[in-house]
């Protein structure tokens, strides 16, 4: 967000010439998002009130409650599980790795470099009940014979967590990396002991990291209904996986526009809580 | 002492989950290399690339077994060149305005940018499909740029926003005092400052138009990109080719990354 | 999802699915964003590969010109996923015929829904046949979407076997032709289930719970478990069908099935992940080629069939659908035809014109012993009615 004002130009920009000139310079990507974002937006609200009014968000509940509940504690598990998992590797990349840290930053990124789709799909090959991955667990006796991985929870959750850990670990990354190395070495000298240099310093400051982190893997992963698809049973369907399901039929148009719009006004919730606290300019 | 001890203790803790990192994308690789095209046209490991069958390149000699497979990702190609075309454009100016200037309403502006990034997939191809449906549109390529122009919009804007904060845009001035019409000024001096930053922009954003699936989805109608077409291809067969056209992307997008990296590290130290 | 896999009609190699290079330019141009360099750019890029282009397609376009554009369901023998076969396909059926032929219906619903506006206005979308499922012909041509069949152009139409000449929707067949007949049985590992399965009560055993799949073909999934309930799906009421219901929900409930699913239920299948599964007869041949040890059975309660049907939407070109129906319809043609997508003909004579391991695959030509029904043509409203007690019990 603009801070007020300063004289010349420098963060906040030059003023310019005539007031309409940045206006010219924003129009036709404001009208391009004004049209096929903010108007569908706003359109998916009303289509929501269709036919059955406030009702419609009655039925979404009853009949896809616990669809609704799913996804939303499919999301949290995972974003909790990124920030645990990819904030020692974050860590370990930007203070430990020395000459290694472009290398290993190049790592984190490189799994979005292959198909979303077909590095979904490549979990099918180790999960299913006769590849590696079962073979290794029934050896070590954690699964029974007959006992499953793929369609079963934790291969969705395995494979969430594994799209959008890359979204968790890269801003956790940036912030920590912003950390000004001195502070940390005047620490120790202040007496601080490594835990309490952590705690009381490096915490605190890579927290917005953490917090834009979580945003960047619950929002995908509130939304996404690949991974259920290809990995998951009738036991863990999320509300993507219903809205697929039904989008080309124009009868249930309004009842998935609710259901939509409830996936919409959660996360937007989550966002301007986020955007209040510590500014859009932080999340852009 | 205790920091080597907790020096290895990450360290430990990074390869487990780069190793977590890395087997999928080994598979996909490995699995490119999967099987043999027997005489009568079918694969040896079967419809699916699932189980291992035997190493061979034939997936990669046959690469254009699949004609439609191969169309669907040419057609991917295109739309992903005219959508980055049409969001550097937009993107570019947004951001010039947004970095350059200072005027009211310009909070407004950013976070009008921002929410596309925040709203899960789902949600924007959905309100697109509705707003398509509900005025008689018919989906199909010009849906799925509209779409794919939508989202990377914001990317280009913020992206390009990011690397052309702080330049000195004096230099504009100057060289109109120097007598330089704006169009000079702007090809001569904004334009070599700035395109840097928008070529980052275009690649990744070149990247996120070609792998987009759910939004495409949505809005595709009978067209069928190069995602869709997995999705579709996937209720009856996956032939190993899916894997070659995933690994060439991979060793395309790192070449770029990594000739990218080089270029600007010889820039910095000149 | 309700898509189906199962692809009669599987000509070979044209044009792959939606992409044509004229509408593309079309599209291109409409954009009215793209500068000239891009333009020619494209031309080059999508002229260059398009082996999947047919040579001018419907450029000939000639009142003569054999050329057809066609509906159909994805795969089986599509040209995407089998080319060498297709092509085999192709020299035995299509000769001298240009076909279109495009995969574009996913589910009966879905297809419907998404050409509506077209259909409605009598707009020509793009196809001259489409091979829906009968009972969705049915509803066609009560909401006025079809053309009759111009009969002088279709003298093979007699060679409609006589117990599908004439049903209920479509006397005498004005409107639509069957295109292929298919079963719903039971596919099933025997070493991995541990016993022999022979009937619907065999499929619920306990001992398979989370272990099959079943399909989400409402008229097929609810026939099978009517059947199973001692009613007959060809004439049962509309409780009898939620009576249906109510017990596949039971079953869903426990925990019985591992997921109720359009076609890709062969993909676990295939794994060996799923060990029994209710499935459609042209795609448990294709899964049982690769996995001899797979066994397919039909219930001995009685198994469901489906008959997707020819029929012309208003906007097609009705002499291009005749001349196609009646090539077809030669039991010269339909032999081969039949035999090579594994469905059951509904042509007479065809079964004679294939070879003796085609004539004694239960796929292609079922035993007299097998019962097979076909599920009540519904009124609009029950149809209505009991799709959404179904896609509630298998849904939510």
């Amino acid at each position: 967000m603009a801070a007020p004002a300063k004289p010349a130009h420098g963060e906040n920009g030059l003023r310019p010439a005539r007031p309409s000139i940045p206006w010219i310079l924003l129009m036709p990507g404001l009208v391009w998002l004004g049209v096929f974002f903010v108007i569908p937006l706003v359109q998916l609200g009303l289509k929501s009130l269709d036919d059955g009014g406030l009702g419609n968000y009655r039925k979404v509940f009853n009949d896809n409650g616990e669809v609704i509940a799913r996804t939303f504690v499919y999301a949290f598990i995972v974003t909790v599980a990124a920030v645990l998992i990819g904030y020692p590797l974050a860590y370990f990349i930007s203070m430990r790795s020395g000459k290694w840290k472009p290398v290993l930053l190049a790592g984190v990124v490189l799994p979005f470099f292959v198909t979303y789709l077909i590095r979904t799909l490549a979990w099918k090959v180790l999960l299913y009940s006769d590849g590696p991955v079962a073979g290794a667990m029934r050896s070590l006796g954690l699964l029974s014979k007959n006992g499953e991985i793929l369609n079963t929870a934790p291969a969705v959750l395995g494979a969430l967590l594994y799209n959008f850990l890359p979204f968790m670990v890269l801003p956790i990354f940036v912030s920590l990396d912003k950390i000004d190395k001195r502070l940390l070495e005047a620490a120790p000298d202040l007496y601080a002991d490594t835990h309490t240099t952590f705690r009381r310093v490096t915490l605190p400051l890579s927290l917005p990291g953490v917090f834009a982190g979580s945003l960047l893997t619950f929002i995908p992963a509130c939304g996404d209904f690949i991974n259920a698809e290809l990995l998951g049973s009738d036991k863990q369907r999320m509300i993507g996986n219903i809205i697929e399901k039904n989008f080309l039929k124009e009868s249930l148009r309004p009842e998935m526009s609710a259901m939509s719009f409830v996936l919409m006004l959660l996360i937007l919730g989550g966002v301007l809580m986020y955007a209040r606290i510590l500014g859009t300019e932080e999340l852009a | 002492m205790r920091k080597w001890a907790s020096s290895r203790l990450l360290g430990a803790w990074a390869a487990v989950v780069f190793l977590y990192m890395f087997t999928p994308i080994f598979v996909v690789v490995l699995f490119s290399f999967n099987g043999r095209l027997t005489d009568s046209g079918k694969w040896s490991q079967g419809r699916y690339n699932y189980t291992w069958d035997q190493f061979s390149f034939d997936p990669w000699i046959h690469i254009g077994q699949y004609p439609a497979l191969t169309a669907a990702f040419k057609r991917s190609v295109f739309i992903a060149l005219v959508a980055v075309a049409i969001s550097v454009v937009l993107g570019t100016l947004m951001s010039l305005a947004l970095v350059k200037y200072r005027f009211r309403g310009k909070g407004f502006v950013n976070t009008l940018l921002v929410l596309p990034l925040t709203m899960p997939e789902l949600v924007l191809g959905f309100s697109l499909l509705n707003l398509f449906a509900s005025s008689g549109v018919r989906r199909g390529y010009v849906t799925i740029v509209i779409a794919h122009v939508m989202f990377c919009v914001s990317y280009i804007t913020t992206t390009v926003k990011a690397r052309i904060r702080g330049f000195d845009w004096r230099l504009e001035e100057a060289a109109a005092d120097l007598g330089a019409t704006p169009l000079t000024t702007f090809r001569k001096v904004t334009l070599p400052l700035i395109a840097p930053g928008i070529a980052a922009a275009a690649l990744l954003t070149f990247a996120l138009s070609l792998d987009d699936f759910i939004i495409t989805y949505f809005n595709s109608g009978r067209v069928e990109t190069y995602p869709v077409r997995i999705w579709n291809l996937k209720r009856s067969s996956i032939p190993p080719q899916l894997n070659v056209f995933a690994t060439l992307i991979l060793v395309v997008s790192l070449a770029l990354s990594i000739g990218g990296l080089l270029l600007q590290t010889r820039r910095n130290k000149r | 999802m309700t898509n189906r896999p199962r692809s009669p009609l599987s000509i070979p190699s044209l044009p792959a699915a939606g992409f044509n290079r004229r509408d593309f330019l079309r599209h291109a141009a409409a954009l009215g964003l793209l500068g000239p360099a891009l333009l020619a750019a494209c031309g080059g890029s999508s002229g260059s590969g398009s082996r999947d282009q047919s040579s001018g397609s419907t450029d000939a376009g000639g009142a003569d010109a054999k050329s057809v554009r066609i509906a159909s369901w994805p795969f089986y023998i599509e040209n995407d996923e089998d080319p060498r076969a297709a092509a085999t396909v192709k020299k035995l059926i299509d000769a001298g015929w240009d076909v279109d032929y495009q995969t574009a219906i996913e589910d009966n619903i879905s297809f419907s829904e998404k050409f509506a506006p077209d259909l409605k206005d009598g707009k020509d979308f793009g196809f001259d046949v489409c091979i829906p499922t009968s009972w969705m012909c049915a509803r066609w041509i009560s909401d006025g979407w079809a053309q009759t069949i111009p009969a002088d152009k279709v003298p093979n139409k007699a060679n409609v076997l006589d117990s599908l000449a004439n049903p209920p929707w479509d006397p005498g067949r004005a409107y639509t032709l069957p295109y292929a007949i298919g079963q719903v049985g039971i596919a099933y590992y025997p070493d991995k289930v541990g016993f022999e399965i022979t009937s619907m009560a065999d499929f619920l055993k306990p001992e398979l719970k989370g272990k099959v799949t079943i399909l989400s073909e409402m008229r097929d999934s609810v026939g099978t478990f009517m059947l199973m309930m001692g009613m007959n799906p060809t004439t049962a009421g509309k409780e009898d069908a939620l009576k249906a219901i109510a017990e596949i929900k039971r079953y869903r409930d426990q925990g019985h099935f591992k997921k109720i699913t359009g076609n890709s239920y062969t993909e676990d299948l295939n794994l060996g992940d799923t060990w029994a599964a209710i499935g459609w007869s042209g795609d448990v041949a294709s899964v049982q080629a690769e996995k001899p040890d797979l066994k397919w059975v039909t219930p001995s309660q009685g198994a469901m069939s489906f008959v997707d049907t020819m029929i012309i939407p208003k906007g097609g070109i009705a002499a291009s659908a005749a001349g196609w129906m009646n090539h077809i319809y030669n039991p010269v043609v339909a032999g081969p035809l039949y035999e090579a997508i594994g469905y059951v003909s509904p042509v007479k004579g065809a079964v004679d014109n294939m070879t003796e391991a085609a004539k004694s695959s239960v796929f292609i030509n079922p035993p007299a012993s097998v019962k097979l029904f076909e599920f009540r043509a519904l009124e609009k409203a029950e149809a209505a009615e009991i799709d959404d007690a179904f896609s509630a019990a298998t849904q939510q």
